[in-house]
């Protein structure tokens, strides 16, 4: 019988102890790159998915389910999808590509018949998204997808997409031409400065960086700075910003009626709102109305919801678990203006998942905020909206800091449905409602001045 | 020496030509020519799912061949007889023991390379906008499972000096399971900061037992994250020695045993 | 003429359910150089577990032995002996010469010498022609001899056969056997493992019987068969005397309604022979027959297990 080899033995317990200290200084590295941050352990994985995620499993179960879930969504099969992306998204909580582009179909691809997005599901692209940021801390890219449904589809609360394009902008995985959009949402938010600061710092890097590498890519980036940069600055100036801060915003020319300083925002712009609401068949709403800027482009957010229903645009507190409530109706769309109008027919009789109607009393709110209108309408508003004025419908209460415009109206279930005492008709409008100057010319713009 | 790589040579030969494990091999194969056509309709990231479904493929492939060829490494040995006729010679059974695991580690670096080529031709066909990243990263990422697989076969070849093929079978993949899973669990249990005994306990455990993830840079989400928190060089190369060490130490403990043991 | 093999007390202990099991019990064995040695025994007798722990492959639970000159255990003795063991497969996707080649590389022979070697072997096993085929082509015997040449790749001066002939044909026996009796001539020492006595008989110098691990008989084999039998055949005798005619040593039996006696040359046949004619019996023949292996064998092991018996059994082993 042989003996051990005492060296052997001794080199060996100390290769055992070097393994084991490797071992210890490869995990911080590995909780900060590698790890899934413990999904499925604290979420009560079950055995099933356990099993098929061990060995290494995972990520290749994941894919193929990802795959399926993909033709779903190519053959339509929605409802199919949820589930299967919760199912992966346990598997391989690293899949990024899942999240955004998970959240992506969710937020934007139920949609009806005239391709308006089902706005219920947004809660729970925002609960999917929130998951993975949760397991992917360290790069930008789910938290730039989440401040981009805020800054996109929710197109509101702009504080949130900043508070998310933020955080995307800190991470060093983050491509410069992605860090613009944070500038965007300052400015949505009404943060101009902080917008400033952000497009003169992305300007000093993209010059830096093209006097270091002088190539084409780069040099088209610093242009693109500069441009931003001096887009901002020339806006401030004729907006008024700047005058404002110096106290020479509302100065008169001595003597007169006339500004000393004229701003685009000088004058404000009346918006003179009003509409009518005919539903015109069963679930078929006609909106017209007056508007008063009238340069073409601003769109007014129009919600026809359930009375007890209203989304909040956070994510759904159950998570991906649960489809939405298939008996709260919440449609969302928004009326182009053009020629100082707007004449709407929305359909919501195609779609009875979407629109179930099941409530007795429906709310339709009209809502235009400046700081979410394209550049030449807030050209005459402002980005707070000093530009424009109303005499019913201006509100400060509804988005602090911001003179939006809100008017909201009722509807009851009868109405929607054209029966009992609206079989003939069903009708709302604002007070004093006069029905406005249409051409039969469409799509042309008739206006000879954009002034008046 | 010359005898290790005498014995570790004809290993080598033999498993490259043994049926079994060609027909895994194939298998494998079949799957990664098969899966770039599962996926053509994705919109965005189809090379990212693509480039982790097909290396999950290649890393269970490859532990499947690194523990069935090792597990009937030396049994097989014993029972055709031709372990007397070369410990006959002036072989010690370390030399044996050590030639066939390198053997054996051969064929499989043979064989997860040819794996990846093949992956990797078809991947540049069908993902006509894959990027030398891509490329990289499974490169990279079919290296660590060499190391990573070797590990696993010296385990394979540790149990193989004291149980019988089949449950020397359950045994290893037991233990690739629970070392796949070793950090994740730990992180769980946030036994890292864990105090009392419990605490200690999992933290022995945790840096004592074999650590599959140390040697696998898949879990990772984008190549661009894989630059977070330093270098990915140096990351695999701790993984690479730590794998090292750990697959000698298990050697080590197999020749004592096998040393020891009858045949 | 020195010792090749001496052992002192070897002992190998089992554990089974049952308690301990000696499967070699204290064995002392003297194997002198220059001879065949045959070493015989039923299977299970504990030949195989002898040869493993004189090549260090077993270890003895008790006792010890040197080979050689060396204590077992050292493997740098293997340079000088070799082993074949029974019915061993070699690698069968290499070919007869590649076989050769690996095996020589444990001995360190290099190059060109080593397929040199490698090729004078086939010759001599009369391989030459098949030395490109893989082995998994080659026949039982040819895979027999390719062991042979294998055993023989050091030039060693202790061959260990064990059960070379076993599950070979005729033809490949005598093959083997020559091949053997060549290898004596060359002065080698041969340690041969066998239950197939006709084989041994021919070629063997000295022979050790083992049963149960111990050792039961021993000897030169012309001292060991001194001594024969009488085989006396009759017709016409009425059953049940054969169980008179019985004794220490004496068979008698009918077959085909003739009555078989076989007897040792050392009981007076006049016995026999007035026994059958008193009971109307007539003597058809009276054949003296010199002692074979088969007797001496079934003598030592004590009746209990019959040769036919143990070849069978073996041939389920395999």
């Amino acid at each position: 019988m042989r003996r051990p080899n005492a060296a052997l033995v001794g080199a060996t317990a100390a290769l055992f102890v070097v393994q084991g200290l490797i071992s210890k200084g490869m995990y911080p590295t590995w909780v900060a790159r590698y790890s899934a941050h413990n999904v499925g352990f604290q979420e009560g994985l079950n055995v099933d998915q356990l099993l098929a995620s061990v060995g290494g499993l995972r990520q290749m179960v994941a894919g193929i389910l990802w795959v399926r879930s993909d033709q779903y969504f190519h053959s339509g099969q929605f409802d199919a999808i949820l589930p299967l992306i919760r199912l992966v998204t346990w598997l391989d909580p690293r899949q990024m590509e899942v999240y955004a582009t998970g959240s992506w179909h969710i937020a934007y691809n139920f949609t009806d018949e005239q391709n308006r997005s089902d706005r219920r599901y947004v809660p729970l692209a925002l609960a999917l998204l929130s998951e993975g940021v949760e397991h992917n801390q360290s790069s930008f890219r789910l938290f730039h997808e989440t401040g981009w449904i805020y800054y996109h589809k929710v197109n509101d609360e702009f504080d949130k997409a900043v508070f998310w394009f933020e955080q995307s902008v800190q991470k060093e995985d983050v491509p410069p031409s992605l860090k613009a959009i944070l500038a965007n949402a300052y400015l949505r938010d009404g943060r101009l400065d902080d917008a400033l600061n952000l497009y003169w710092m992305l300007q000093r890097d993209a010059s830096a960086e093209y006097a270091r590498t002088k190539d084409e890519p780069t040099r088209i980036r610093r242009d693109t700075q500069e441009n931003n940069l001096n887009n901002l600055i020339m806006r401030m100036v004729s907006r008024g910003i700047f005058g404002r801060r110096d106290g020479v915003y509302d100065l008169l020319v001595p003597g007169t009626e006339k500004w000393l300083y004229p701003y685009d925002t000088h004058d404000p712009v009346d918006l003179n709102f009003s509409v009518k609401i005919e539903v015109i068949d069963k679930k078929v709403l006609r909106l017209t109305g007056n508007w008063g800027i009238a340069t073409t482009g601003a769109r007014i957010r129009i919600v026809v919801r359930d009375e007890e229903y209203n989304i909040l645009w956070e994510p759904a507190p159950e998570g991906l678990d649960f489809d939405v409530d298939r008996d709260d109706t919440f449609m969302q769309d928004s009326l182009y203006t053009q020629n100082k109008f707007f004449d709407r027919k929305i359909d919501m009789s195609r779609n009875p998942t979407m629109y179930p109607f099941k409530s007795e009393r429906y709310i339709v709110e009209f809502f235009f905020s400046p700081r979410s209108a394209p550049h030449h309408i807030q050209d005459k508003t402002g980005w707070d909206g000093e530009g424009m004025t109303d005499s019913r419908y201006i509100r400060t209460d509804i988005r602090p800091g911001v003179r939006v415009l809100f008017a909201e109206y009722e509807l009851t279930r009868d109405m929607v449905l054209r029966r009992g005492d609206y079989i003939d008709s069903a009708v709302q409008m604002s007070p004093g409602y006069v029905e406005p100057e249409t051409s039969d010319v469409v799509g042309v713009i008739i206006r000879r001045s954009l002034r008046n | 020496m010359g005898q290790i790589f005498a014995i570790a040579q004809t290993t080598l030969g033999e498993a490259i030509r043994r049926r079994v494990l060609l027909i895994i091999l194939l298998i494998g194969l079949a799957f990664l020519i098969i899966s770039p056509s599962l996926n053509q309709l994705t919109p965005r990231g189809q090379t990212e799912v693509l480039v982790k479904m097909t290396l999950g493929i290649l890393k269970i492939t490859s532990a499947i061949l690194a523990v069935t060829l090792t597990v009937y490494l030396i049994p097989n040995e014993v029972e055709r007889r031709t372990i007397y006729t070369i410990l006959s010679k002036p072989v010690q059974r370390y030399q044996f023991l050590v030639g066939k695991f390198l053997g054996s580690v051969g064929a499989l670096a043979v064989m997860i390379g040819l794996m990846t080529l093949v992956l990797l031709v078809t991947f540049s066909l069908q993902q006509r906008d894959a990027s030398m990243d891509d490329v990289a990263r499974i490169v990279k990422s079919a290296v660590m499972y060499v190391f990573q697989m070797s590990l696993l076969a010296g385990i394979a070849m540790l149990f193989s000096t004291i149980v019988t093929p089949i449950v020397n079978f359950f045994m290893t993949g037991m233990v690739f399971v629970f070392g796949t899973l070793m950090n994740p669990i730990f992180e769980s249990l946030g036994a890292s900061s864990g105090g009392g005994l419990a605490g200690l306990g999992s933290r022995v455990a945790h840096y004592a037992l074999p650590n599959f993830t140390n040697v696998d840079i898949t879990g990772g989400a984008t190549q661009a994250e894989q630059a977070v928190g330093g270098s990915e060089a140096v990351y695999m190369m701790n993984g690479i020695i730590y794998a090292i060490i750990y697959t000698s130490i298990m050697l080590v403990l197999a020749v004592l045993i096998f040393d020891r043991r009858e045949i | 003429m020195g010792v090749a093999i001496k052992t002192e007390d070897l002992t190998k202990t089992y554990r089974t359910r049952s308690g301990k099991v000696n499967v070699v019990d204290h064995l002392n064995l003297e194997v002198e150089e220059g001879e065949i040695f045959g070493f015989l025994g039923p299977n299970g007798a504990g030949k195989t577990t002898t040869i493993k722990m004189l090549l260090g492959i077993s270890y003895p639970s008790e006792g010890t032995a040197w080979v050689l000159g060396k204590e077992i255990g050292d493997t740098d003795v293997h340079r000088r002996l070799s082993y074949l063991p029974e019915k061993p497969y070699y690698y069968e996707h290499m070919t007869g010469l590649e076989i050769l080649r690996f095996y020589a590389r444990l001995f360190n022979i290099k190059e060109p010498e080593r397929t040199k070697k490698a090729e004078a072997l086939l010759e001599k096993v009369n391989l030459a022609g098949d030395a490109d085929k893989i082995i998994a082509q080659y026949s039982r015997g040819m895979q027999q001899r390719i062991g042979l040449a294998q055993s023989l790749l050091n030039d060693p001066v202790l061959l260990f056969l064990d059960e070379p002939t076993a599950g070979l044909d005729p033809i490949a026996h005598i093959e083997i056997r020559d091949l053997i009796l060549k290898m004596r001539d060359e002065g080698k020492t041969v340690f041969i493992s066998s239950h197939e006595l006709s084989d041994v008989e021919r070629i063997c110098d000295r022979v050790t019987i083992l049963n149960y691990g111990k050792v039961v008989s021993e000897g030169r084999l012309d001292t060991l068969l001194k001594g024969g039998r009488i085989e006396i055949t009759a017709v016409n005798v009425p059953k049940g005397i054969e169980d008179n005619l019985r004794s220490d040593g004496v068979i008698a039996s009918f077959h085909d309604g003739r009555l078989i006696i076989d007897a040792p040359d050392t009981i007076a046949t006049d016995g026999f022979v007035d026994a059958v004619r008193s009971a109307g019996g007539t003597i058809v023949s009276i054949i003296p027959r010199r002692k074979r292996l088969e007797d001496l064998f079934i003598e030592s092991v004590g009746g209990r297990r019959v040769l036919t018996e143990q070849t069978e059994q073996s041939e389920e082993s395999v």
